[in-house]
């Protein structure tokens, strides 16, 4: 799930019910070029510190969830595509990627098992959806 | 406080890429988050 992607599914996660906020490691002048180089609509927020990503518990990783052929291939595919993005902060920071709702409770949570792990946005939209519709959705 | 599902997001301050501070909670006050952690800007 590249932030490109992201913005790609940018509408249909609206139509959900949702937002989308990243955050990043960079500092504020990294994280406002990132978010224009990419052309992102939602709000990026610097954490060059980690304030946030500890508070979140977001994990650091071992070597080879962070360069282990597992990510060989996906990074190739981000790099063709989006071209090589820059690395800041401390790089055995996992990525994660979670939904809170309108009362800050935790629905959904995807600590990634590799640097390339990532939810799929269909499976963000799922949650976002039930957290919409509420528990009559589930029936 | 848990992070685990089910669990209360910390509701924290931080910067926005404009440099304006933005507590967390104003985000998701309104609408369900989806919140992305990420490992390099790009």
């Amino acid at each position: 799930m590249h932030v490109v992607d992201v913005q790609g599914d940018y509408g249909r996660i609206q139509g959900a019910g949702g937002d989308v906020a990243v955050v990043t490691m960079g500092t504020v002048t990294e994280t406002a070029a990132f978010r224009s180089r990419y052309g992102l609509n939602f709000s990026c927020f610097a954490d060059p510190d980690r304030v946030a990503y500890r508070a979140y518990e977001i994990p650091l990783g071992r070597a080879i969830q962070i360069a282990g052929p597992a990510v060989w291939a996906s990074g190739l595919r981000s790099f063709l595509r989006v071209g090589l993005g820059m690395p800041v902060g401390d790089v055995r920071q996992m990525p994660a990627a979670l939904v809170m709702d309108s009362s800050g409770v935790i629905r959904f949570r995807h600590d990634a098992t590799t640097s390339a792990d990532n939810p799929s946005h269909e499976e963000l939209i799922k949650v976002l959806e039930s957290v919409r519709d509420g528990p009559q959705s589930m029936h | 406080m848990s992070t685990e599902i089910g669990g209360t997001a910390p509701d924290l301050t931080l910067a926005d890429h404009t440099g304006r501070d933005v507590q967390l909670s104003t985000l998701w006050r309104h609408q369900p988050l989806v919140l992305i952690f990420v490992r390099h800007l790009g």
